[in-house]
């Protein structure tokens, strides 16, 4: 299910099927990565949507979060504190497995909390991931390790 | 005796009233004859159902058998305002009488995508892994878990050169 206007009476009433939270987490990259950034932007909001369309009785696409990436590792650090916030109001409403769509493998730290899951998209670099036949791969490969959690 | 001119009887309509509203109707016309057209412009795409490609090729029928194979395929849809393609899958049976039977596989709990015979606990059958949700091979829900109706079947036809066409997914007392 999508977090958005359309899917609210739904959810309400059939909020306790909902335990799985997925995040899509879009960094910005600018100068001469700017055009890769764009590009992987959009396969992983691509790839966010064919994962909900997959499990969508269970599982809520929350709107992407965004970051600039920084060279700092002290600052990424710093970034993760919200964030860290953020998956723990969503614990406390009752999404115990949240799982994070990225590119960035950086953002394996946030695994560090209990159920928090990071799915990294490894990138070629290539257009070609923007297809949807692409995104549709993606997508049933998350599917099955989301599944896997739920085990 | 003369009469009067204030006991005359008052004319119901002047020439001056028959000219003004002959000119108003004859304006009103002229207004209604422009503004209709493009009233109905606007709004006629709205009132029009959304027209969804009947049919589309899906393969040949010697493809498929009594296993469920799963096929992805898009459907184009009108719907007045703009053209579209929507990706639909199919789990396509051939039964041992010839009947085909296009499951969709779509839950009919809460909407996630099923799969065939990837449960351990129940194998040869559909099984939905969001709430565990599992149908038989002819996509009947089994009683006791969370579905609520068999699986939507899709409207088929086969030519006689064994294409498959597959179009729209109704509920199975639909078709």
């Amino acid at each position: 299910m999508k977090w958005d206007p359309s899917s609210i009476d739904q959810y309400m009433d059939k909020k306790k099927y909902f335990d799985t939270a997925l995040i899509p987490f879009v960094r910005i990259q600018l100068g001469s990565q700017t055009k890769k950034s764009i590009i992987e932007s959009a396969s992983l909001i691509k790839v966010a949507h064919a994962i909900e369309d997959l499990l969508q009785g269970r599982l809520m696409l929350f709107p992407c979060c965004s970051y600039h990436l920084e060279d700092n590792i002290e600052q990424e650090q710093l970034k993760a504190q919200p964030h860290s916030r953020y998956v723990q109001a969503l614990q406390e409403d009752g999404f115990h497995h949240i799982f994070i769509l990225s590119f960035d493998k950086d953002l394996r730290h946030m695994s560090i909390m209990e159920n928090v899951h990071h799915l990294s998209i490894i990138s070629t670099g290539a257009e070609e991931e923007q297809s949807m036949k692409a995104c549709q791969g993606f997508a049933q490969h998350f599917m099955k390790e989301i599944i896997s959690f739920w085990k | 005796m003369s009469e009067d001119k204030h006991s005359q009887p008052k004319q119901d309509v002047t020439r001056r009233q028959f000219l003004n509203y002959t000119l108003m109707g004859v304006g009103a016309f002229m207004v209604a004859g422009t503004v209709t057209p493009m009233l109905r412009m606007a709004i006629d795409p709205n009132l029009q159902p959304a027209v969804q490609q009947d049919m589309v090729a899906v393969g040949d029928i010697s493809q498929f058998g009594i296993e469920p194979v799963r096929i992805d395929f898009t459907l184009n849809v009108d719907d007045g305002w703009e053209n579209y393609d929507v990706s639909q899958s199919a789990y396509v049976i051939v039964q041992d009488n010839g009947d085909v039977l296009a499951l969709s596989p779509i839950c009919k709990h809460l909407g996630c995508t099923v799969q065939w015979d990837t449960y351990e606990e129940y194998p040869e059958h559909f099984f939905c892994p969001c709430h565990i949700g599992l149908y038989d091979k002819e996509g009947i829900n089994l009683p006791g878990t969370p579905p609520i109706a068999p699986l939507d079947v899709y409207r088929y036809r086969v030519d006689e050169d064994g294409t498959l066409y597959l179009g729209q997914a109704v509920a199975r007392g639909e078709l």
